[in-house]
């Protein structure tokens, strides 16, 4: 029984560029306890909708998340749609459909490129970033912004993909499987990898479900619990099944994400197949009146937003609960028993993204 | 989509024993949030269950209330909890991790409580 | 097997180009979609405003007695919105950014219009 020492973990670039700070409780050199503190980049903007009309809210919503910044603005049209209780086009759905999963494959690309850095791989981390970088320049030819895309809007989207862009989307994406191939092998297979990754960290499955884990933590654990199962925007028309891992370590979250990330190219092909001609876009009248709860599925896990409006064009409050959010918890029930210098990659495997957690 | 919600109204003193139901039922918390509107003010409550199936319920509550805490039955709680101390001024009682209002360190205290209508004056 | 992985990639390394773009000498092209900055054509513009009610960050600023429309590039977030809902189709997505600045304390803000007046 050691003495016991309490050691500060972060907030200045624990891991990642993310203020995430935990006060780690050690008894020589494992962790017995952990408290989480967060705060550090509250923005409140989720106050601004009381002064942002609910068209204009969509830009300040995106730019909650510099990663999933689609899906933030997807989910946000898509509870305002709730309350007004519209049915956007078929292509709309589709395009929507396209541009999240495209978010998806790169956001794995990028946590993969982080985790590597966590352990130290640093050319693995810049190859994983270089190939990335394709599916950044699709994002700049489709929407215009590499980050930020602003192509949602209530009742649909901005911009069309003609067919022929489509083609070529696959076409790259195919290119990006390829390349990515060499590079997951060394996640999958490498020695040294596993050597670091199998058996830290387990969270049983029991415990994700208690402490309400989302995403591929949840899904590293066992539990086959995906979002896009809810059939919102496309997935309802898209076949695929949520992929699972058994054990639980941070071995098994890191395989959750690399097989996603075959699986989200695959959607891709399939939306790009099944994509039917049409209107983009429905005409929205009126202002929305009433309380909606969507939920979506981001890389990150599941994500909720709230919104209530009463009827005039600014909306009395609109709550978004990231995937960070809920997985804090699971990061805790992780960290007791595991090694001081496994810390950081622990806190990495939830895929923290702390700035959109506070808003 | 666009399917029908609905909001079930629940009390303060009922919250814990509705948490400790949805447990049974094999339900698990993904939200609580506040919302103050100028006229109104309350607190959801969201449950899960693993078939993606959600229930929400709607907990009436005014700035300086004090609640009890549901993170006994539901550990992720305290995290929402401690926001919306934070963020409305709704006090909570036996949350499992009580930063003591220094989760969000704004400076103005309680700074969602106030609602936009009535900052503008 | 590992060494034919590692082999390869060296090879690629070694004689493929390079993955980074070589900035000054070559410049990036942009897309046609790429959104850099926004444009007015004055002469199109009836300065009703809209553009500046319905900017999310507030950068636009229209005043139709002096007949003048100005935005603020420090403000400005290319979000598109300000274009998408001119009725008079004067606004427009530029490809090129904003050029790099260094004081932040003077406003780097566009004019147009009869009363010109440049704060930076």
């Amino acid at each position: 029984m050691g003495e016991r020492t309490i050691i500060p973990f972060g907030p200045q670039h624990p891991v990642l560029p993310e203020p995430l700070h935990l006060d780690l409780i050690l008894e020589d050199e494992k962790v017995v306890g952990a408290v989480p503190s967060i705060g550090f980049v509250h923005r409140g903007l989720e106050k601004l909708v009381e002064k942002r009309d609910f068209h204009e809210m969509m830009y300040v919503i995106e730019r909650v998340c510099g990663i999933c910044s689609f899906i933030h603005g997807q989910g946000y049209v898509q509870t305002i749609e709730g309350i007004f209780g519209l049915e956007i086009p078929d292509r709309a759905k589709f395009l929507r459909t396209i541009w999240a999963e495209l978010s998806r494959v790169h956001s794995h690309l990028l946590w993969l490129g982080l985790m590597a850095d966590a352990y130290g791989f640093e050319s693995l981390f810049m190859h994983c970033w270089r190939v990335r970088e394709k599916v950044l320049d699709i994002f700049e030819e489709t929407t215009g912004g590499r980050v930020i895309f602003s192509v949602c809007k209530v009742g649909g989207v901005w911009k069309d993909i003609d067919n022929e862009t489509l083609k070529r989307i696959v076409e790259v994406l195919n290119v990006v499987e390829q390349e990515s191939k060499a590079l997951t092998d060394v996640f999958i297979k490498d020695f040294t990898v596993q050597k670091r990754t199998r058996g830290v960290g387990v969270l049983s499955y029991q415990d994700a479900i208690d402490v309400g884990a989302v995403g591929p933590t949840l899904r590293g654990s066992g539990v086959a619990m995906d979002l896009r199962k809810l059939g919102y925007a496309a997935y309802g028309e898209l076949n695929f099944e949520p992929i699972v891992e058994k054990d639980g370590d941070c071995y098994a979250r890191t395989i959750v994400r690399v097989r996603e990330l075959y699986q989200s190219i695959d959607l891709i092909r399939q939306c790009v197949s099944k994509i039917p001609d049409g209107e983009i876009e429905v005409k929205v009248k009126g202002n929305p009146k009433g309380e909606y709860v969507s939920r979506l599925e981001q890389p990150r896990g599941q994500v909720v937003y709230y919104g209530r409006a009463n009827g005039t064009k600014y909306l009395e409050r609109f709550r978004v609960r990231t995937p960070t959010f809920a997985n804090i918890p699971a990061l805790l029930k992780m960290l007791p028993g595991a090694d001081l210098a496994d810390v950081p990659l622990l806190a990495l495997t939830i895929d923290p993204c702390i700035s959109c957690t506070e808003r | 989509m666009a399917e029908v919600q609905t909001f079930h109204p629940v009390t303060g003193s009922e919250i814990v024993n509705t948490a400790k139901n949805m447990l049974k039922e094999g339900y698990r918390l993904i939200q609580i949030c506040c919302t103050k509107t100028p006229t109104e003010m309350d607190i959801i409550y969201t449950f899960e269950k693993l078939n993606l199936q959600c229930e929400n319920f709607k907990l009436p509550v005014n700035v300086g209330d004090t609640l009890p805490s549901i993170s006994g039955v539901f550990f992720a709680a305290f995290l929402y909890e401690n926001e919306i101390h934070d963020l409305y001024g709704v006090n909570f009682t036996g949350m499992a991790v009580d930063f003591k209002g220094t989760l969000y360190e704004t400076a103005v205290k309680q700074a969602f409580s106030m609602t936009g209508a009535e900052n503008k004056e | 097997m590992a060494f034919n992985v590692i082999g390869k990639t060296v090879m690629k390394s070694l004689f493929g180009k390079p993955a980074t773009a070589m900035y000054p000498v070559i410049k990036n092209e942009f897309y046609p979609n790429t959104r850099g900055n926004i444009e007015v054509a004055i002469d199109k513009c009836n300065f009703c405003g809209l553009c500046s009610r319905r900017c999310p960050a507030g950068a636009i600023e229209v005043s139709k007695p002096d007949k003048k429309w100005e935005i603020d590039r420090t403000r400005c977030i290319v979000c598109n919105f300000c274009v998408q809902v001119c009725a008079r189709d004067s606004l427009s997505t530029q490809r090129h950014y904003t050029v790099p600045m260094t004081d932040k304390s003077k406003r780097i803000s566009t004019s147009y219009g009869q009363t010109v007046q440049e704060d930076a």
